[in-house]
């Protein structure tokens, strides 16, 4: 059964396209066959960060207004087997989305595709809930400060009550919280939310948490998404997030601040 | 006394529905020599119970055909100590009798009603209509309970109740009831009980960090709690005006 996974937030600039693009070239990796979708209509991100750009003829809005075939706007990643790009357009804005153009395109993705990730864009507004609603999985994305909390806590809200499965009183959406942009040094200083006081505030299961990292900007600069740079401890997060997602146990890494590794240095010695 | 009637347009009277548990005198017979001697027995049982203790005859065993005497049964039990207020399970044909004897008529039990839950007549006073107002405002109405924690952005209304949040009440959340409001869990939002003006309605939760709270439109702000009780269980409530928050 495929799924559709929501990658939302509320408050803007969090994250959520880094997190979509890792999330999707890590579910492809792992063998199943992805879409991600970007809803950010009218801004575009995503196709830069997956480095797609030049390549997109039709798009999603296209495929809504039924002027091009959905296989038409699909793009296959270069890099990356079973991934595949829906990118948005720049020309329209948010209300060409139309309930019954998103449902058609959802399930037609569904027939193709194991998870169809949903890139949402900032806000509470049509957008936001348009890359909601058809939802069986919201990633919600939050960074350690208030703002970005509450607004996390204000989407979640939505999803219990905007959402299709809360329209049709299915089984409520599952809901995951990752915590993006993490600096533990600074955490434990007091000068941003620890991981424990985000999850406190929003109680729902840590999917994972990102550490603030260089790579990031340096992976979508190249438009390679962060997860492909093995190095990086961003990417390794991100792996970790998609084998937690996948079932897997994995321990959650970059929540304590790193100590210099005296113990290990002597125990090396001997090795 | 003029000048005191003049000013008070103010209440000299307010109206309250209660519930009282009261004795029920059930007939099985209206043989007056057969009804005092077992009334004699029962005095010699339980003295102290018939001292003017209030009751309701009840009808419901007697066929309704049966004649009645209402002023003669009242004194009747007088004689014994007690004070008849009411009847129940008048046939339609007794009643004018009954509010003749000076008492009152209860309904008819309906079915699946047990004795707990008698529907009262309202009473018949002289006053106002805009009274009849504040007679459903006392009633009780069921507890609203919500079993999940409320979001930001989310406002939850009880209006004429009291409500129940069995989880946490993040920030950016609402709270309004005309009753009491109980947060089983952590408070970080808004709260407004007494909406009606209620001064006796209490907020109550796990862990005190609201944002606001309000009793009958006297509010605090989180600055303005006690340090030492912040994240504790509390209960806040209202004394002369002033809002007393209190750990419990
Ligand atoms: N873990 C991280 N470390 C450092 N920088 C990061 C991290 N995650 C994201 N960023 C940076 O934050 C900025 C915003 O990221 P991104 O575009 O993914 O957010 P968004 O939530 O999609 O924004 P919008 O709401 O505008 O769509 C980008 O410049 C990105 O490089
Ligand atoms: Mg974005």
């Amino acid at each position: 059964m495929a799924k559709v996974i929501v990658v939302t937030s509320g408050k803007g600039g969090v994250g959520k396209t880094t997190t979509s693009a890792a999330f999707a070239t890590g579910l492809a990796l792992r063998g199943r066959k992805t879409v991600v979708v970007d809803f950010d209509v009218g801004l575009r991100n995503l196709d830069i960060v997956m480095d797609c750009e030049r390549r997109v003829v039709y798009d999603f809005i296209n495929v809504v207004k039924r002027e091009a075939k959905l296989s038409e706007a699909l793009i296959r990643d270069k890099r990356t087997k079973n991934l595949f790009i829906l990118p948005t357009s720049q020309i329209q804005d948010k209300d060409a989305l139309t309930k019954e153009g998103v449902e058609r395109i959802i399930k037609e993705l569904r027939r193709d595709f194991d998870y169809i990730v949903c890139d949402s864009p900032a806000g509470i507004e049509k957008g936001a809930l348009m890359a909601l609603y058809y939802a069986d999985y919201a990633v919600l994305v939050t960074n350690p400060e208030i703002a970005s909390v509450r607004d996390a806590d204000r989407m979640l809200g939505l999803i219990q009550s905007k959402s299709r499965r809360a329209e049709l009183g299915d089984e409520p959406m599952a809901q995951r919280l990752l915590i993006t942009r993490y600096d533990a040094k600074r955490a434990s200083r007091g000068e941003m939310l620890s991981v424990q006081d985000v999850e406190d505030i929003l109680a729902i299961p840590l999917l994972g948490v990102i550490p603030e990292s260089r790579s990031i900007l340096r992976a979508s600069n190249q438009g390679i998404p962060v997860i492909l740079d093995k190095e990086s401890d961003a990417g390794q997060a991100y792996t970790d997030a998609v084998a937690r997602f996948l079932g897997g146990k994995v321990e959650h890494k970059f929540v304590q601040p790193s100590k210099p590794k005296f113990f290990q240095k002597v125990l090396g010695a001997w090795a | 006394m003029d000048a005191e009637v003049a000013k008070s347009d103010s209440q000299a009277i307010q109206l309250k529905c209660n519930l009282f548990t009261l004795t029920v005198v059930e007939l099985h017979s209206t043989n007056e020599k057969l009804l005092r001697k077992e009334l004699v027995k029962k005095v010699e049982q339980a003295p102290k119970f018939f001292q003017q203790t209030p009751v309701v005859i009840a009808l419901d065993k007697l066929n309704k055909e049966t004649e009645i005497d209402f002023a003669e049964l009242t004194a009747l039990l007088r004689e014994y100590g007690m004070i008849p207020l009411a009847v129940r399970g008048a046939a339609e044909k007794d009643k004018q009798r009954i509010v003749e004897a000076g008492l009152a008529h209860f309904n008819e039990l309906k079915e699946g009603e047990n004795d707990k839950s008698v529907a009262v007549e309202k009473p018949k006073l002289a006053l106002p209509a805009a009274n009849d107002a504040s007679i459903t405002e006392a009633s009780i109405r069921p507890t609203k309970i919500v079993n999940q924690r409320v979001r930001s952005g989310q406002q939850v209304t009880a209006s004429g109740s009291d409500l129940i949040i069995v989880g946490a009440v993040s920030e950016g959340a609402e709270l309004k009831a005309d009753g009491n409001v109980h947060i089983y869990g952590n408070l970080r939002g808004r709260v407004q009980a007494g909406g009606q003006g209620n001064k006796d309605a209490r907020i109550f939760c796990h862990e005190l960090r609201a944002q606001f709270v309000s009793i009958a439109g006297v509010h605090a702000v989180s600055d303005s709690f006690p340090q030492e009780l912040w994240g504790q269980a509390a209960q806040i409530y209202l004394s002369n005006g002033k809002l007393i928050v209190e750990p419990i």
